[in-house]
């Protein structure tokens, strides 16, 4: 409760423009989190790009990072939610999101995954995890 | 299973992303979302077919690198083909039927 009050007072701190993001912002990661649950993320993921984009130099990419992480303190879901979620906010503006893939091991020897967002090479979600992971990269297939 | 002829090339596919992380291979099937890992010979045979070869040149190549008889190893390469064909992490450009 006491870590409610203190997210309710430091979002009456917000402009009402980071307040209004911050909610859309919210709205993607429950649309991602609960659609990843039933659909491939590959079919989600390109969705994205059929987004019309709405207001395109409306919000900045760093705008919608600090959105996405205002959001998560109030829903915090997985690093992939997190991507789609940013792929769609900021498709909505007019921005091409990046989804990096890696992996890391993690203290266990057990194999961990993540995925992190950049958008115009400015980190949107899962940059500080990217830190220790090893990039998939694709095969430069014929 | 599927069952690839010897002369039928292989590469993998892009529906996947892969690394090395130490001595295994993750690779990332973009198909189910499943992380898969090979290593040894696996990780190996996996190196190489990032330019399309044939089972029979994946022999060739191998076999001169593990103690092991080319009739295995064939069979083997096989089979392992044969499954990552199956989830989608390789492309076949002649696959014979079953």
């Amino acid at each position: 409760l006491r870590s409610l009050t203190r997210l309710a007072r430091s979002a009456r701190r917000l402009s009402r423009r980071e307040r209004r993001l911050a909610c859309e912002a919210l709205g993607w990661l429950i649309l991602s989190r609960t659609s990843l649950a039933f659909v491939p993320y590959r079919v989600l993921s390109s969705s994205a790009a059929q987004l019309r984009p709405r207001h395109p130099a409306d919000v900045t990419a760093e705008e919608g990072a600090a959105a996405l992480r205002r959001a998560g303190l109030v829903l915090p879901v997985a690093c992939l939610s997190r991507a789609l979620a940013a792929q769609w906010l900021l498709a909505r503006y007019g921005h091409a999101v990046d989804v990096q893939f890696g992996v890391h091991e993690g203290q266990d020897g057990s194999l961990v995954a993540h995925a992190w967002t950049l958008s115009g090479g400015v980190p949107v979600t899962g940059a500080a995890e990217a830190a220790a992971c090893t990039p998939l990269n694709p095969t430069a297939a014929p | 299973m599927t069952s690839i002829s010897r002369s039928a090339a292989v590469v993998a596919s892009r529906a996947q992303l892969s690394t090395t992380l130490g001595d295994e291979v993750v690779i990332l099937g973009l198909n189910d979302e499943v992380y898969y890992g090979l290593d040894g010979a696996g990780a190996r045979m996996w190196d190489l077919l990032q330019t399309p070869r044939t089972i029979a040149e994946l022999v060739d190549l191998l076999s001169t690198e593990f103690e092991v008889t080319r009739e295995r190893l064939e069979s083997d390469l096989a089979a392992l083909i044969g499954a990552l064909h199956e989830k989608g992490l390789v492309a076949v450009a002649d696959p014979a039927g079953p």
